[in-house]
């Protein structure tokens, strides 16, 4: 058990990475800290992508001129998926920063549970 | 023909691209072009697969199949995509007036690209043969949709956005575990070659807990974006304080397109054996059955018609997943017929709704709706035949959903009894609020806001678009036989 745990140390570390950042998306109340929960999080799942895909002495797949061996190098998908993520975490959270901006501009608060209320005081 | 899926879904991003630099009413009617043209190229392809019998795969950019996407349709696929086309104009033709008098000038012409951009990714979500594909365009999704509830000026919908973006994230966050979990058991990220896999695993019995917890992240991924039942908190706000067009197309269409892909994840890559295996179909049975009684008890306590609108989505939400949660192919046609039927009726009613309320003086709680339907006839008659319908009541199209879902319980024992107890409390639920709200509506009311009656309501784009939705439920209520035997032949080809 504890072998295993030490040999994936990837996909431990990124565990502990995810719940640290899924407890700070769904426990902090502060806008700002939600966000950086949430890239914390998706960090996580882009490490253990990353290790899923890495193989052990491998190479980078950038093919060069001569070499086409397939098995020298590590499989090039998970990392693609990666920086499709890293893209779309990229644009979520600039959108979400614009979100916060907007209603901390209008209610002087970051605190989310105030935010709803004090919103919901409004007319529709 | 091969490559009008791939056009439709590609024409929508382009014009969004046209709506950045230009003025609103340019982007309106490049919006209105493209929503045509994908509607007419939609209906293509329904004719074509009719025909043929059989669905088709289109490899993007002609790579071999287990590199490069692919996007596939068969005649449910076409049939999904041309009813979301035409909801989705339709809706912006409702709710052109609430978006022009709602929104801010500059505002306008990225609201029109997000709608743009929506239907692009709610097409990707119906054709698409590949999961990563389906992940990135649930993002779009989710930006975009937060965008069109935030782009009413006022701290309500900016609030209800960010609570609705918040719960998305946590849902994609997850369906990003189960898909790196997926890639890591099986290697493929194509529905063919997960399939394979897939069914080689549970057959064999190797890595069953690890196929268990990803399906159960992947569900309960699309269950919060879906607002199944105990992820439903963020549906109500950010539904009802969104702009007409935007509640429409959120309600009638967003939040059933991950139910179809959750469909399409049953039959294409798991077999309905499998998700019957893992127990996934029993908790979206239980779930539904709870949501169908939560969402109608919210429902009847609303005071705000859009509320009251936005909880009944709930409910209806719970119904398709009952559906699916049956685990059949008959049930399965169930939950598309009424994913269909919902569609159709709940865009019609936040329209028919925006419509009442303009003739109200915008006011949207039951006191000063009372007598609407008499100030404006084609709004009224939309509303009650919307409100009928959903309820359940023959000839319209509810009826028949609960029809066709009933029979398709009649086989399996334990879950045909909670089918049974659905349907009929979901009929006496929407009935206590659909009901009163219309009576209200119809009421004589002595107090008549004559100078409250804005003109502009009834706008040619708005009574054609009233007018194009009666038809459209009237034609799912009256020949609900032709589409359901659509959705079967489509189910025939769908695994």
């Amino acid at each position: 058990m504890g072998g295993n745990l030490l040999s994936n140390y990837h996909e431990v570390v990124s565990i502990i990475l995810f719940g640290i950042g899924f407890a700070a998306l769904l426990l902090s109340r502060n806008l700002v800290k939600k966000f950086i929960g949430l890239n914390i999080a998706d960090t996580a799942v882009y490490l253990f992508l990353a290790s899923k895909g890495y193989v052990l002495g491998r190479a980078a797949p950038i093919v060069s001129v001569g070499g086409h061996n397939a098995a020298d190098y590590i499989n090039p998908i998970p990392t693609g998926l990666i920086l499709t993520g890293i893209v779309i975490s990229v644009s979520v959270t600039a959108f979400a920063f614009a979100l916060i901006v907007k209603l901390y501009n209008r209610y002087k608060t970051l605190d989310l549970d105030e935010i709803i209320a004090l919103s919901l005081l409004e007319k529709p | 023909m091969q490559n009008f899926p791939f056009i439709s879904i590609f024409l929508p991003i382009l014009c969004a691209v046209a709506c950045m630099p230009l003025r609103a009413q340019a982007s309106k009617h490049i919006t209105y072009g493209c929503h045509i043209a994908l509607t007419l190229l939609s209906a293509a392809v329904l004719a074509f697969t009719l025909r043929t019998g059989e669905s088709f795969t289109y490899a993007m950019g002609h790579f071999p199949a287990p590199f490069g996407n692919e996007i596939r349709a068969g005649a449910l696929e076409a049939f999904m995509a041309l009813l979301f086309c035409l909801v989705s104009l339709l809706s912006i033709a409702g709710g052109q007036r609430d978006i022009f008098r709602e929104l801010e000038e500059n505002r306008i012409n990225v609201f029109l690209l997000m709608m743009n951009m929506l239907t692009s990714a709610l097409l990707v979500m119906v054709y698409t043969n590949d999961l990563f594909t389906a992940y990135i365009f649930i993002e779009i999704i989710t930006i975009s949709a937060c965008y069109i509830v935030a782009a009413r000026p006022g701290g309500r919908p900016a609030a209800a956005s960010i609570v609705y973006l918040i719960m998305s994230l946590v849902g994609s966050c997850l369906i990003l575990i189960s898909i790196a979990l997926l890639y890591g058991v099986t290697g493929h990220l194509l529905m063919p070659g997960l399939r394979q896999s897939v069914r080689a695993l549970a057959a064999s019995g190797d890595y069953r807990v690890p196929l268990f917890v990803l399906t159960g992240l992947m569900t309960a991924g699309l269950a919060i974006k879906t607002a199944l039942f105990p992820f439903h908190s963020w549906l109500p706000n950010a539904h009802a304080s969104a702009t007409t067009a935007a509640s429409a197309v959120l309600s009638g269409l967003i939040i059933k397109c991950y139910l179809f892909l959750l469909i399409k994840l049953a039959f294409r890559t798991y077999g309905l054996d499998v998700i019957g295996e893992l127990q996934i179909a029993n908790l979206m049975l239980v779930f539904g059955a709870l949501g169908i009684i939560y969402g109608s008890l919210m429902a009847r306590r609303q005071r705000d018609i859009k509320q009251m609108l936005s909880y009944s989505s709930v409910a209806q939400i719970g119904f398709i997943s009952v559906a699916i949660g049956l685990n059949t192919e008959a049930g399965m046609a169930a939950a598309c017929f009424h994913i269909a039927a919902h569609a159709v009726g709940k865009a019609m009613l936040f329209v028919a709704a925006s419509g009442l309320s303009a003739a109200s003086g915008n006011a949207k709680d039951f006191d000063a709706l009372r007598g609407a339907a008499r100030r404006d006839p084609l709004s009224g008659a939309a509303f009650i035949i919307g409100g009928l319908a959903i309820s359940g009541i023959p000839p319209f199209f509810g009826f028949f959903s609960k029809m066709y879902l009933t029979f398709a319980a009649v086989d399996t024992p334990i879950a045909g009894i909670v089918i049974f107890l659905a349907v009929v409390v979901s009929t006496v639920l929407s009935a206590m609020y659909y009901f009163p709200a219309i009576l209200c509506i119809l009421e004589k009311s002595d107090k008549v806001p004559e100078d409250h009656i804005e003109k502009g309501a009834s706008s040619l784009a708005y009574r054609a678009a009233v007018g194009a939705f009666i038809a459209a439920s009237l034609f799912l209520g009256f020949f609900s036989r032709l589409v359901i035997s659509v959705i079967e032949k489509g189910l025939a080809v769908f695994g």
